[in-house]
């Protein structure tokens, strides 16, 4: 694989020497970051920590501007490299990307981070699924805010084993009106549905690696029709019986990021660039429509950032 | 209600003077107390006291600078304001003694803060300048609000006190964990450890003794200061351009976290405003002077954020 990789001015460090822990957060970066995004936050934390934007203005001393220049070049030459982001998504925990394009190797992987676990964790990071009553997130103030203590007992933790299941095993609860037929999937749903039961779908988008896929019943489930606001992320995150923490440990997004979006809270959102690729992760975990998602909240902070 | 229980401390601070500090916490403190909150406002500007003209009230003949005396205590030099709910302490005016306690009186002025009776918050309205007394109030509180604006100078004053303030509680810290002679060592030998930020600090600590490098890595992740940018060009807020106001706020933010190791959050964007230059003149706050204005809307929005806070870390604790 090629690498775009600057010549840094000094030893790059093997781990990261600042607050960050990650190569992902050296960048402010989502692990879903394409290379795209990468690009622009390598270029954009090089001009902060050398002071030429104003909010890094002497934020380091000159030795620590050079230390934190080698971070960041050793966070470009690890992610910006297919292979050795592949290598390092594996030692984070994070799963292979699977659908690297075959012809051009200066394509970045689609994405390197999925929010299912990789074989040896514990099942705990794996979303409590059974919330099948849920349904497209109108905001409903009689929808139940979770649904964990009714977890059918037939529900399990491994989606990776879960043999797929027809719309027809949804369960009902009587809490929520709508619940007792599939509600009509959007035209731009349906063919996530599909390419995500399908691997070998040509769709751009990531595809899940099979052993990890999450029943795709579930994605055709939430439609997201209406307005895609804090709240509904919420409810959809309930719905899975996910906690702040464990949907940032799922898509290794700071909670604090997670936090801000679902209280659309815009002075602590993340920056524009990085806010979809956050909102994909967040789709991936949750297990809806990324695109409906990500697009529809975009479109949403618009409109209420004016 | 509030007996027994201590009130919560928030301190709004900036290194840099005229960036708008007595505005935000006089405000905040008006905003807070119509928010039903009983709140006692303290001007601990310590000889450059000023927050009685924006709230509209005659200095107060007892100040700050006779509880730091002895010759009163907090709650007797807490005079009512025109606003429900809402108390107020004078900063010293022009004592000179008073504006550098020594250690045991600013010790003494410390504890009273959180436990005067019928105060569910304090605010407190620091000075510039990183002075151990800045700081040390700056860090007693529960919540630490720095105010910056969009200027360089404003920046660098700003990224020198969150600095100050992160050495300042390491100093408290180290003491209580007896890891001076680590500190020493890694203050000594700075450049052959690399040691450069506060987060290089922490990572010399833990190298020379990882448990109590984790320790103390977690007592100063409590520190979590929090930013507003004020005077922020109203047009630009939201964009993505790293020039543009509100950008620089989340780039503090972000900065921060990553290349210092403080984990710092935006607390808010307050945009510029003719109006706080009327509500000032007027000797008003906001909420009188300028209700609709949008500066004042964007406070409101502060207040509801530190009221959640409040009311969280009320039912936690």
């Amino acid at each position: 694989m090629t690498s775009s990789t600057p010549s840094p001015a000094l030893p790059l460090p093997d781990q990261p020497r600042g607050g960050a822990t990650t190569w992902y957060e050296v960048l402010d970066v989502g692990p879903g970051a394409s290379v795209v995004e990468l690009r622009a936050a390598y270029e954009r934390s090089l001009a902060l920590v050398e002071g030429r934007t104003l909010g890094g203005y002497f934020l380091l001393d000159p030795l620590a501007v050079d230390s934190a220049r080698a971070d960041i070049e050793a966070a470009w030459a690890v992610l910006s490299d297919v292979e050795r982001r592949t290598v390092y998504d594996h030692a984070l925990g994070l799963p292979p990307p699977t659908m690297l394009p075959a012809a051009s190797p200066t394509t970045p992987p689609p994405s390197a981070a999925f929010p299912t676990p990789p074989p040896q964790t514990t099942p705990v990071r794996v979303p409590r699924s059974p919330s099948l009553k849920f349904l497209a997130p109108v905001l409903d103030d009689s929808t139940p805010p979770t649904a964990t203590t009714t977890t059918p007992p037939t529900a399990t933790t491994t989606p990776a084993t879960t043999t797929p299941s027809t719309p027809t095993t949804v369960q009902t609860t009587p809490t929520v009106p709508t619940t007792t037929t599939v509600p009509p999937t959007t035209a731009t749903a349906t063919p996530t549905a599909t390419a995500t039961t399908t691997p070998t779908a040509t769709s751009k988008s990531t595809t899940l690696p099979t052993t990890a896929s999450p029943p795709p019943f579930e994605v055709a489930l939430f439609a997201l029709d209406g307005e895609v606001n804090g709240q509904v992320l919420k409810r959809l995150r309930e719905a899975r019986g996910l906690s702040l923490d464990e949907l940032a440990e799922l898509t290794k997004i700071r909670r604090p990021y997670l936090q801000a979006i679902e209280e659309q809270d815009l002075e602590n959102l993340p920056a524009r660039v990085y806010l979809r690729g956050f909102l994909t992760q967040i789709a991936r975990a949750l297990r809806v429509d990324k695109t409906r998602l990500a697009e529809g909240y975009v479109a949403f902070v618009a409109r209420f950032g004016g | 209600m509030s007996e027994g229980r201590a009130a919560r401390i928030i301190a709004v601070g900036g290194g840099k003077g005229g960036v708008g500090k007595t505005l935000v916490s006089t405000n905040l403190a008006v905003a807070l107390a119509a928010r039903g909150q009983r709140v006692l406002l303290i001007d601990a500007d310590l000889g450059g006291a000023n927050a009685h003209t924006i709230l509209g009230i005659a200095p107060p003949l007892a100040t700050l600078s006779d509880v730091v005396e002895r010759k009163a205590s907090l709650d007797e030099v807490a005079v009512a304001t025109p606003f429900a709910n809402l108390r107020f302490v004078s900063g010293a005016l022009d004592d000179i003694s008073a504006a550098n306690p020594n250690h045991s009186a600013k010790m003494r002025l410390l504890r009273q803060l959180g436990r005067v009776d019928g105060v569910d918050v304090v605010v407190l309205d620091l000075g510039a300048g990183t002075s151990f007394n800045t700081l040390d109030f700056f860090l007693i509180a529960h919540t630490s609000i720095l105010v910056v604006l969009p200027e360089p100078t404003s920046v660098e004053n700003a990224y020198r006190f969150l600095k100050a303030a992160f050495f300042r509680r390491l100093a408290v810290v180290e003491k209580a964990y007896g890891i001076g002679d680590i500190l020493e060592i890694a203050r000594s030998q700075r450049n052959e450890l690399g040691v450069h930020t506060p987060a290089d600090l922490l990572a010399a600590i833990e190298k020379k003794n990882p448990d109590v490098g984790r320790q103390v890595r977690a007592q100063m992740a409590r520190f979590e200061p929090r930013l507003i940018l004020n005077q922020a060009l109203p047009g630009e807020l939201g964009s993505d351009h790293p020039d543009d106001d509100g950008m620089v706020a989340r780039d503090m933010a972000s900065a921060c976290r990553r290349f210092l190791g403080i984990p710092a959050r935006v607390l808010g964007v307050l945009p510029e405003d003719d109006a706080v230059r009327r509500a000032v003149r007027a000797r008003k706050p906001l909420a009188v002077a300028a209700p609709d204005a949008p500066v004042k809307r964007a406070l409101d929005v502060v207040a509801d954020r530190l009221l959640a806070e409040l009311t969280t870390a009320g039912v936690a604790a």
